[in-house]
């Protein structure tokens, strides 16, 4: 077993190393990857839709269809992280004194008070923001699910403002969903499903592909939030014998009433 | 046929790849494995920025006020696009991934492929 992995390491390093050769210099501008779409992408998208960052446009615009796919693959890994482990593990309404406990300390604490405002202010600084510098959907969802998380990893897992696994699963699906809203709505004005251009506001249309990307962007963000702290709360909640000891706990409090 | 030092880049990549594929098949523990496989997805991610990258070209943001950029000042947006969605499923990818390790976990109390098998035939038979 372990040669036969070895004979296939090797096979594809022989292959890798005598293929890469005749891959294009890195940094031609000729190369055929930067040489059929990227320079259309390059050329239009300041005027098509008013956005200077071209990695924006791409992602929600002209590659539309895609960002809807990934948006729904994400939220469906969100959910099967909650089908695997989320069923063995109850949805806890009352931490208990463990909770708050297991987690933290004054330095911590003081640390987190002080970062996580300007995390959170940050992240909807990368979302609206990101139509003119580095920045978008994905990056702000990440940093708004890293702000409630490093909540959770110091104060402990009641801490987080609200946003339990319910709440998570919520934000994850109407996230995806906002993103086919924008694109249902275009349809119903009689056009193309993600043509920006005809959603019914009064601007040029320029500005309102702007606005759809906008509206797309956020709809991603709060999918990927969601799904973060999703994934993160069912890979940190109660291990299988802490539950089974809370069951049975539960039993004998009710035998004991009735 | 490029020079060896003019796409140093893919020597790299092709190092973490094979780093990735090797600790994929050949490590023994599950948790190793998943690791193994983030590296490789990293070898990926860093192929596809690589043939982004142009001679002379910037990033790809208009500066304020150009209204017909030209393609040879900026890099290929396209790769970098389609690796910034490709880094967020990654996670959601080692998130599932966990998951089921966890969930293995619990079960089996091992995550060493060997003992899991021995557990799992014992309580097959």
């Amino acid at each position: 077993m372990r040669s036969l992995s070895w004979i296939a390491v090797l096979f594809t390093g022989v292959v890798l190393f005598y293929t890469a050769p005749s891959l294009p210099p890195i940094g031609d501008p000729e190369s055929p990857a930067s040489s059929h779409v990227s320079p259309y992408y390059i050329e239009n998208s300041v005027s098509d839709m008013a956005t200077p960052n071209l990695v924006t446009t791409v992602v929600t615009d002209y590659r539309g269809y895609d960002t809807l796919g990934e948006t729904t693959v994400i939220m469906t890994a969100g959910l099967a992280c909650l089908l695997i482990l989320g069923f063995w593990t109850p949805m806890r309404r009352h931490p208990t004194e463990t909770d708050r406990l297991s987690f933290g300390s004054p330095v911590l604490d003081a640390a987190a008070r002080l970062l996580v405002p300007y995390i959170l202010l940050f992240a909807l600084y990368v979302l609206f923001h990101g139509h003119h510098s580095p920045g978008g959907g994905f990056q702000g969802g990440t940093l708004l699910a890293a702000g409630v998380i490093l909540v959770r990893l110091v104060r402990g897992r009641d801490c987080g403002w609200g946003v339990d696994r319910e709440q998570a699963v919520r934000l994850a699906c109407s996230g995806a969903f906002l993103y086919y809203a924008v694109g249902l709505i275009t349809m119903l004005m009689g056009h193309l499903f993600l043509d920006y251009s005809k959603l019914p506001l009064p601007l040029t249309a320029a500005m309102r592909r702007n606005m759809g990307i906008l509206g797309v962007e956020i709809g991603v963000t709060v999918a990927v939030a969601g799904t973060m702290i999703l994934i993160f709360d069912c890979l940190h909640a109660t291990p299988h014998e802490d539950r089974e000891a809370e069951v049975s706990a539960e039993r004998a409090g009710a035998e004991g009433h009735t | 046929m490029s020079a060896f030092y003019e796409i140093a880049n893919y020597w790299g990549v092709a190092i973490l790849l094979l780093v990735g594929l090797h600790g994929m098949l050949a490590r023994p523990n599950l948790m190793r494995k998943l690791m193994a496989m983030n590296i490789f997805q990293v070898a990926v991610i860093l192929f596809y920025l690589s043939f982004a990258e142009k001679t002379g070209a910037s990033t790809p943001v208009a500066p304020h006020g150009l209204l017909h950029p030209l393609a040879a000042d900026f890099i290929n947006p396209l790769p970098h696009a389609l690796m910034l969605t490709a880094i967020v499923v990654g996670v959601g990818t080692t998130g599932v991934g966990l998951a089921l390790l966890v969930s293995i976990y619990r079960r089996y109390e091992t995550l060493e492929e060997p003992e899991l098998l021995e557990k799992m035939r014992r309580e097959n038979a």
